[in-house]
């Protein structure tokens, strides 16, 4: 059974939770056109350590878990806003 | 206090002319399933009862511990762990700023909180129709790693514990609670999966000779 750790219920099995994207930070609202239009349509397919978006679904819980997306090695899991708490 | 439209959220998972119907602060729920020699037995096996006649009051927000202890509320001061005031009502704190409150089988809190004042910044009511059950007996821990994946025994949960899980695919809401010397589970799901849980819970106690109960066997009423 795969696990995941919720920061805030606990860890878990993964079928309690769902996969919300890639974390990503928007251009700001001055950005040129083709910088927005690369935010909206492109995506780095290549493997390595990305941040991600999950939710815990029984508890509604998002949360950014740092994910190598080669190895499926989870470091780390936290709240939006305390990146620097673990 | 409810008016009597309602009906139980588990009624679809009742056959018609099942058991004793009766109506507990204004809800149609059933009271007697079998005769009350054999819920008793079930009861010390694994019994499961249908608790959602119980008020519940829900508020979320920054301000939200604050306006319940503005109330006369105590709140638990950890996330995801619950409280029992003299009265016997339950207040859950799910997460670090949301609230569930549930009545005891006598109590009011609930309809006073409805009452009161909660326009305020940061404080929002959240609906709460929840089928809430509850589940007791010997063989209560065998129904439990049937229906989720993680440790739900005694020495696992914390005494004042709230866990936010999934029952066979269902959220659920779960803490253990010690009542007049007997270990019992609470567990609320979304209205629209009760009778899905019931019947699969209820299954599952049958294969342990135990089996529906009502709800009197486990609160005064």
């Amino acid at each position: 059974m795969k696990l995941l750790t919720c920061p805030v219920n606990g860890t878990r099995p993964l079928s309690e939770f769902v996969f919300g994207g890639e974390y990503r930070v928007a251009p700001p609202a001055d950005c040129t056109d083709a910088e927005w239009a690369a935010y909206v349509h492109n995506r780095s397919g290549a493997p390595g350590i990305k941040n991600e978006w999950w939710y815990h679904a029984p508890s509604g819980t998002w949360f950014i878990a740092e994910r190598n997306t080669l190895t499926d090695k989870v470091m780390r899991t936290y709240l939006k806003g305390q990146e620097g708490s673990k | 206090m409810q008016t009597d439209k309602f009906i139980t959220p588990i009624a679809h998972a009742f056959s018609a002319g099942l058991g004793s119907w009766g109506v507990i602060n204004g809800m149609q729920v059933v009271t007697q399933f079998v005769d009350k020699d054999v819920e008793e037995i079930r009861k010390e096996l694994l019994g499961i009862a249908d608790a959602s006649f119980l008020g519940k009051f829900g508020v979320k927000g920054r301000h939200a511990a604050q306006w319940l202890q503005d109330q006369g509320v105590d709140i638990p001061t950890q996330s995801n762990s619950w409280v029992a005031d003299a009265d016997g009502n339950l207040v859950l704190r799910l997460g670090g700023s949301e609230f569930l409150i549930e009545d005891a089988p006598d109590g009011n809190l609930c309809e006073k909180l409805l009452k009161a004042d909660a326009k305020r910044a940061g404080v929002y009511l959240v609906p709460h129709v929840e089928a809430s059950l509850v589940l007791s007996g010997s063989a209560v821990q065998e129904l439990l790693v049937e229906v989720c994946s993680i440790d739900l025994t005694r020495a696992a949960l914390g005494t004042q514990e709230v866990i936010m899980t999934q029952f066979a695919g269902v959220s659920v809401v779960l803490i253990h609670q010690d009542l007049e010397g007997e270990a019992r589970y609470r567990v609320w799901c979304d209205s629209s999966y009760g009778p899905y849980l019931w019947e699969f819970m209820a299954g599952i106690a049958s294969e342990h000779s135990g089996g529906p109960i009502g709800v009197g066997n486990y609160f005064s009423l």
